[in-house]
């Protein structure tokens, strides 16, 4: 992920503006990312990000500098949009629509992207069977590498308790993705397969 | 079968000491679906490694600034919406209690006329005294002159205005800025 200069990040925490477009043009790859995969959807993803930026504009005066500012930035994330799952929990949505983002280019031919798409649209609908807290600590670690300890401090968990979440999210996801494998996968695949013949 | 210990050592990233790592390789071998699970999770792992970050679509930087400033336009209604509120309950107290104060003044007016004539004699009083006390030490003229109330007048509604003026600069210039 990309870091930005201190002396950026200290005219931040000044209130310069253009400093915080900086900061913006930086990091709204990353935010991007992590509210996509944990709300599944590009629009309230976009949302979801705009808000965490105006978030972190409004409280940039309590941002630790002995923390690092990436992980001060995700959890915000993660906890916004912890908060609109669990405004939404009483909304069913339906895996079988969930609309995938096309990946950036420069990733090789058509029917390896499209097997990638595939298999990123399974991963997606593996991360919406998760509670929203088990998600964010499964993208956080998968994802963005944080360690036990960022991700207990970011979720307000214990490390025991954050290493107890991803084991159980592990072995949901694990038993859904065999699962998944046999229901849907072969048939898809041997669909496109005989239709590429 | 029972699948205890090793579901819990399955997918465990904590380091297993030799025997219990023994003991997992041998149930894996005859548990299809523990097996199975490691499998699927491997593969899943795999998957998770491949994904690329997505990006937002482009303009998002744009999109956040006109956010902001829409966010910002909002605070300050916010803010002028807090101060006519305050100042609306200021002035709503102040007639409620200027009726309570008729009110009183209507149903009996003879001891209420009383005790205001005698404040008024008592305020009389102190701003006499204050006037010999003044004139005692004898200052200077136009203190008692209708010019040098009017000119005193004058100077203080001078220095309001001025006041409010260099205020209103100080405080636009750091809206600007």
């Amino acid at each position: 992920m990309n870091n930005l200069e201190p002396e950026v990040l200290s005219q931040v925490h000044q209130g310069n503006q253009e400093a915080f477009t900086q900061l913006v043009e930086t990091y709204q790859r990353p935010v991007y990312n992590l509210c996509y995969r944990m709300l599944g959807d590009p629009d309230e993803a976009e949302d979801a990000a705009q808000e965490t930026f105006l978030r972190v504009y409004k409280n940039i005066k309590h941002y630790d500098h002995k923390r690092p500012f990436s992980t001060w930035l995700l959890s915000i994330a993660a906890h916004l949009c912890i908060d609109q799952l669990r405004k939404r929990r009483m909304v069913f949505v339906s895996m079988d629509g969930t609309p995938y983002l096309d990946p950036p280019d420069g990733l090789p031919g058509p029917e390896t992207s499209f097997y990638i798409k595939e298999d990123q649209k399974r991963v997606q609908a593996l991360l919406k069977t998760l509670s929203p807290s088990d998600r964010a600590a499964v993208i956080m670690y998968y994802w963005y590498d944080f360690s036990y300890e960022e991700i207990s401090h970011s979720l307000a968990l214990t490390v025991s308790a954050v290493k107890s979440r991803l084991h159980r999210a592990r072995l949901t996801m694990a038993q859904s993705w065999s699962e998944q494998k046999v229901s849907n996968f072969v048939p898809e695949r041997t669909a496109h397969e005989s239709s590429t013949l | 079968m029972n699948h205890q210990p090793f579901k819990g050592w399955l997918l465990s990233e904590d380091d297993l000491s030799v025997e219990q790592a023994q003991a997992l390789q041998d149930h894996l071998c005859t548990c299809d679906s523990c097996s199975q699970i490691e499998s699927s999770w491997k593969e899943l792992e795999a998957v998770i490694d491949r994904s690329v970050q997505l990006e937002p679509a482009s303009g998002f930087v744009e999109r956040w600034q006109i956010r902001l400033v829409e966010h910002r336009n909002h605070q300050q209604k916010l803010r002028g919406w807090y101060t006519i509120g305050g100042t609306a309950l200021i002035v709503i107290s102040l007639i409620v209690l200027l009726v309570v104060q008729i009110w009183n003044l209507l149903q009996a007016p003879t001891p209420y006329l009383a005790g205001l004539f005698d404040r008024l004699i008592s305020v009389l009083s102190i701003f006499f005294t204050i006037r010999n006390l003044v004139s005692s030490i004898s200052l200077p003229g136009p203190v008692y002159t209708l010019a040098g109330i009017v000119l005193l007048f004058g100077m203080i509604s001078f220095m309001s205005v001025f006041w409010l003026a260099t205020y209103r600069r100080i405080s636009m210039a750091r809206r600007e800025a």
